[in-house]
C-alpha cells in the first residue's frame, strides 16, 4: 500500500520526476564521456604529453573538478528530491507508518531513481561520444586516435562514483527523513536568515577577494614561470576570489540598490530583496557556476583555436608547402588549380647522393626561408641571399634532403655543371594550407610514390600540415569535450539550484497575484531574478577566460584572434539556456488557479 | 451610513468537479449586499461554503454563475490587467497566515501595494501614516520572522489599507493569534471600520470574532440561512451572547 502511495505521488509530479531525472541522467552521462578520455591512458599519452604537458595537467585537473562538481550538484539535486517528497513522506508518518518502513520506502526511492538515472546516463553517454568523435573526424579530417567511445574502465567509474553518491545519499535522507520531527517535514517552509554583514567585513572579503584574484590572473599570464603549477595555483586563488567578491560586492550592491528610489518601483524592491536572500545563500553555487563558466568558455575557445593554430604552425616549418622534384604534366596540371602565392624553380645536378645547384639561379629568384619571431605566431618569410651559402644548403638540405631511402648532399657551387643527370625542382606556396588541402594532397600523393620508402620524407609545409592535423584533432576533441562537459555541468547545476528554490517561491508569488500584481510584471520580475543568476558568474567569467587565455599561447598562435566567433556561439548557447530556465521557473512558480 | 452598496453579489451558484465527475455544489444561488462602511461577518461550519463565498466576492475565483459586483464593477467580467489593477485599487485583504513576504522589511511589505500601482512618490508619508495609526511605528525596519503573530497581522492590516480600498476582506484573521491579540485585533478592525468608513467582510467560525461585527451572515450548504444585525445600543456582550444562541439553533 505505502508502495502505491509513494508511486502515485509520484505519477502526480512525473514532470518534476523527468525534469530530476533528466538531469541526472545528462550528469552521468557527461561523466561517462569525461571518463572515457581520462581513464584512457593511451589516448591522453598519444594527445597529451607530445604537445604539451600543459594538456596533461588541464585534464587531471578538470577531472578532479569534475568529481567535485558532481559531488555538489548531486548534493542539489538531492536537495530538489528531498523538497518535493518531505511533505509526502511526512504525512506517511502521521498516519502512522513506522519510521523503519519509511526510511526503507526513501532508501529504495532514491537507489531506485539513481540507478536508473546512471544507466541511462552511460547509455547516451556512448553515443554523445561516438558523436562527437565523429564529428571532430569530420571536422579536421583525422580520427582521434586511440578514442573509444565505448570504454569499459569509464563505465566502471561512472557506476562506481554515481552508485556511491547515491547510496550516500539515499542514507542521508533516510535518517534527515525519519529523524525529523513530523511538524516539521510538513510545513516545511524554510526560514531564510539574512544576517547583515559589518561593513570592515565586507571591505575585508573585497579586498582579500581582489588581491586572490590579481595573483590568480598574474600566474595564469606567466605560465612558463611557475610550470606545472600555474592551473592548481590559479584553480584556488580564483575560485577563492570569486566567493568573496560576490560575497562582498554584491551583497553591499543590493543593500545600496534598495535604498535607491528605484527599488520602490513596481516589483524592484521585491526582486532586489528576492536577490539579496538569494545571494547571500548563493554565493557558493554562483562560484561553481562561474569557475564551471569559465572553464567551458575557455576550453571551447581554446578549441576552436586551436583549429586555426594548425595552419600558422604548419607554415613556421616551412616556407613552401610542396616541394616537387621533376614535375608530372598530371602535377602541373594540378598545381594550375591552386591559388599560388610564391613559386620557384631551379635545376640541379645528381651526381651520386650529390646535388649540386649552381649559385646564379639563386640570385635571380631568392628562396625564402621562415624567420621565428618570439612567439609561434610572430613569424617572417625572409629572403636568403645567394651568397649565403650556408643558410641556402640548409634550407634545400630540409625539403631534399631526405629522399627515400638515400640521403643527399646539397653542394652549392658558382658555375653549374654538366655531369650527372639533370633535374628539375619547383618549390610553391599557396595562400592557404587548409583552402588548398585536397589538391595539395593529390600532388603530394604522386610525389610520395616517386619513392619507395615514404617514412622521413618532408615535402614541405604540407607535410607539417597533416602531422599537426593529426596530433590536434586529438587536442581540439578534449577541449571541446571538457568545454561541453562544463557546459552541462553548468547548466544542470543552474537549474537544481534555481529550482529547488522555486518551491519556497510559489506562495510568494501567489500572493503577489491576489494582492493584484499584474501577470505581465510578475513574468518580468522572475525573468530579471533569474537573469542576475546568469548574468553575474557571466561577467565573472569572461573575465576569468580572458586573462587564462594566456596560458595557451605556448601552443596556440594567437589565442585571442577572432574571439567572438566562441564566444558568441556560447554566448546563443547560454542565452537559450537561460530562456529555457526562464520558462520553467515562471511555469512551477506562476501556476494559474484562477482568472485562466 | 449611506445606501451605496460596495458589493452586490447575485445568485452566486459555484459548482464544482469536471464534466464526467460528480458534481458538488459549494454554492447554491446566493445574494448578499454590502453597504459602505459596513461591517459584516459571515459565519458558518466547514464545508459550509463561507470560504467558496469569500473567494467569488474576492475575485479570487469564478462562480459558476451569477455575478459580483464591486464598487458598482461587475468583477466576474474583469480579466488579466483590469482584475489585478482593480484587486490592488479597491480591495484588502488579511488572511489567517498573515501571507507576509518574509525577505522584505515591514515597511517594504506595506508599501507593496503603492509600488505596484506605481505611486512611489507616496510611499514614505504613506506608510509612516498608516503605521502610526496602527502602532507598529517601531517595526518598519524589522523583518516579518522577527515578529509576534498578533504584530505580523497587524502589518497585514496596514498593507491590505495602504491603497484606502473600498472593501477589506478577511479570512479568519484572528485564527492563528491568541486571545489577546485576537481581540486587540478585533478592536482595530472596528477602529479602522468607524473612522476611516472602510467595509469590511470578515470570514469566520468563531463566534467573539463575529461579536465584533454589525451584520453577520450564516452560512450553511452553500446557502444563507439567517442574519443578525447588531441593534444600536446593544452591547458586544449581549451581541455575543445572541450570536451563540444562533449558532446553537442554527447548527441543529
Amino acid at each position: 500500500m505505502l508502495f502505491k502511495l509513494a508511486f502515485s505521488s509520484i505519477r502526480h509530479r512525473w514532470k518534476d520526476y523527468l525534469l530530476l531525472f533528466s538531469g541526472l541522467a545528462i550528469s552521468s552521462a557527461i561523466f561517462y564521456l569525461f571518463e572515457t578520455i581520462a581513464s584512457n591512458s593511451s589516448f591522453l599519452q598519444l594527445n597529451g604529453q607530445t604537445v604539451s604537458h600543459m594538456i596533461g595537467y588541464v585534464f587531471s585537473f578538470g577531472s578532479v573538478l569534475l568529481c567535485l562538481l558532481t559531488l555538489i550538484y548531486l548534493n542539489y539535486a538531492n536537495s530538489f528530491l528531498l523538497s518535493m517528497r518531505q511533505r509526502d513522506y511526512g504525512l506517511f508518518i502521521m498516519l502512522g507508518t513506522r519510521k523503519k518502513r519509511i526510511g526503507r520506502l526513501i532508501w529504495l526511492e532514491t537507489m531506485l531513481l539513481g540507478a536508473a538515472a546512471t544507466i541511462l546516463g552511460v547509455i547516451i553517454g556512448v553515443a554523445l561520444s561516438m558523436g562527437l568523435s565523429n564529428l571532430v573526424t569530420n571536422f579536421l579530417g583525422a580520427a582521434a586516435r586511440h578514442y573509444q567511445p565505448w570504454w569499459l574502465p569509464a563505465f566502471g567509474w561512472t557506476l562506481v562514483v554515481y552508485l556511491g553518491l547515491f547510496f550516500l545519499a539515499a542514507s542521508w535522507n533516510t535518517v534527515m527523513m525519519t529523524k525529523k520531527p513530523v511538524l516539521q517535514l510538513l510545513k516545511a517552509e524554510r526560514q531564510s536568515d539574512f544576517r547583515v554583514s559589518k561593513p570592515i567585513v565586507l571591505m575585508a572579503q573585497l579586498i582579500i577577494g581582489l588581491i586572490l584574484l590579481v595573483i590568480g590572473y598574474y600566474v595564469m599570464m606567466h605560465p612558463l614561470v611557475y610550470k606545472q603549477y600555474t592551473i592548481l595555483i590559479a584553480l584556488v586563488t580564483l575560485s577563492g576570489g570569486t566567493f568573496l567578491l560576490f560575497k562582498a560586492v554584491i551583497v553591499s550592491l543590493l543593500q545600496w540598490l534598495i535604498k535607491l528610489p528605484v527599488a520602490k518601483k513596481g516589483l524592484n524592491g521585491f526582486t532586489l530583496a528576492q536577490l539579496r536572500f538569494r545571494v547571500a545563500d548563493y554565493t557558493k553555487v554562483l562560484t561553481g557556476i562561474t569557475m564551471m563558466f569559465a572553464m567551458a568558455l575557455g576550453a571551447i575557445t581554446v578549441g576552436s583555436n586551436l583549429h586555426k593554430t594548425i595552419e600558422n604552425n604548419a607554415r613556421v616549418a616551412g616556407a613552401y608547402d610542396l616541394r616537387i622534384v621533376d614535375p608530372s604534366t598530371k602535377q602541373l596540371s594540378l598545381i594550375k588549380q591552386l591559388s599560388l602565392q610564391e613559386k620557384r624553380e631551379y635545376t640541379f645536378s645528381k651526381q651520386g647522393d650529390n646535388l649540386i645547384f649552381s649559385t646564379q639561379q639563386f640570385a635571380n629568384q631568392q628562396l625564402e626561408t621562415v624567420q621565428r619571431g618570439e612567439t609561434v605566431s610572430d613569424y617572417t618569410m625572409k629572403k636568403i641571399a645567394n651568397s649565403d651559402t650556408s643558410l641556402l644548403t640548409l634550407a634545400l638540405t630540409n625539403y631534399l634532403g631526405e629522399a627515400g631511402s638515400t640521403n643527399n648532399k646539397i653542394v652549392i657551387q658558382a658555375n653549374s655543371t654538366k655531369t650527372g643527370s639533370q633535374h628539375k625542382v619547383l618549390f610553391i606556396r599557396t595562400n592557404g594550407l587548409a583552402a588548398n588541402a585536397k589538391v595539395l594532397k593529390k600532388i603530394a600523393n604522386i610525389e610520395k610514390n616517386k619513392y619507395s620508402n615514404t617514412t622521413n620524407l618532408w615535402l614541405g609545409a604540407w607535410t607539417s600540415y597533416e602531422q599537426i592535423s593529426i596530433l590536434y584533432s586529438g587536442l581540439e576533441f578534449m577541449a571541446m569535450l571538457l568545454g561541453i562537459s562544463f557546459l552541462a555541468m553548468l547548466a544542470s547545476c543552474l537549474m537544481f539550484k534555481i529550482l529547488s528554490g522555486s518551491f519556497a517561491d510559489i506562495p510568494r508569488y501567489q500572493l503577489l497575484r491576489k494582492l493584484g500584481t499584474r501577470e505581465g510584471k510578475l513574468r518580468s520580475a522572475v525573468r530579471r531574478e533569474i537573469s542576475v543568476l546568469f548574468i553575474l558568474p557571466a561577467i565573472l567569467g569572461v573575465v576569468h577566460v580572458l586573462f587564462g587565455l594566456k596560458l595557451f599561447s605556448t601552443i596556440i598562435a594567437n589565442p585571442y584572434q577572432q574571439l567572438w566567433i566562441p564566444f558568441g556561439i556560447f554566448g546563443l548557447i547560454y542565452f537559450a539556456y537561460y530562456c529555457f530556465l526562464s520558462v520553467i521557473y515562471q511555469r512551477i512558480v506562476l501556476k494559474k488557479e484562477v482568472d485562466k | 451610513m449611506n445606501n451605496v452598496s460596495v458589493i452586490q453579489a447575485q445568485n452566486l451558484k459555484k459548482v464544482y468537479g469536471h464534466k464526467q465527475e460528480k458534481k458538488y455544489m459549494a454554492l447554491q444561488d446566493v445574494s448578499l449586499e454590502v453597504a459602505a462602511g459596513d461591517f459584516v461577518g459571515v459565519m458558518g461550519a466547514s464545508g459550509s461554503g463561507k470560504t467558496t463565498l469569500l473567494n467569488m466576492l474576492a475575485t479570487f475565483d469564478r462562480p459558476t454563475s451569477g455575478t459580483v459586483r464591486i464598487a458598482g464593477k461587475d468583477v466576474t467580467a474583469l480579466k488579466g490587467n483590469a482584475l489585478a489593477d482593480f484587486r490592488a485599487q479597491q480591495m484588502g485583504f488579511i488572511f489567517q497566515d498573515f501571507n507576509l513576504l518574509d525577505n522584505l522589511t515591514i515597511a517594504q511589505n506595506i508599501s507593496l501595494p503603492l509600488s505596484l500601482q506605481g505611486k512611489t512618490s507616496k510611499i514614505k508619508r504613506s506608510v509612516r501614516e498608516i503605521a502610526e495609526s496602527l502602532g507598529i511605528k517601531d517595526l518598519l525596519d524589522k523583518y516579518p520572522a522577527q515578529l509576534s503573530g498578533g504584530q505580523k497581522q497587524r502589518v497585514a492590516c496596514a498593507r491590505a489599507l495602504i491603497n484606502k480600498p473600498q472593501i477589506l476582506f478577511g479570512d479568519e484573521p484572528s485564527g492563528a493569534l491568541d486571545s489577546k491579540a485576537a481581540r486587540s485585533l478585533l478592536e482595530l478592525l472596528q477602529k479602522i471600520n468607524s473612522e476611516q468608513k472602510t467595509a469590511i467582510l470578515l470570514v469566520t467560525h468563531d463566534a467573539f470574532s463575529a461579536s465584533f461585527c454589525r451584520r453577520i451572515i450564516f452560512i450553511k450548504d452553500g446557502q444563507i440561512g439567517h442574519e443578525l444585525v447588531r441593534q444600536p445600543g446593544q452591547s458586544r456582550v449581549e451581541f455575543y451572547q445572541l450570536i451563540l444562541e444562533q449558532l446553537g439553533t442554527f447548527e441543529q
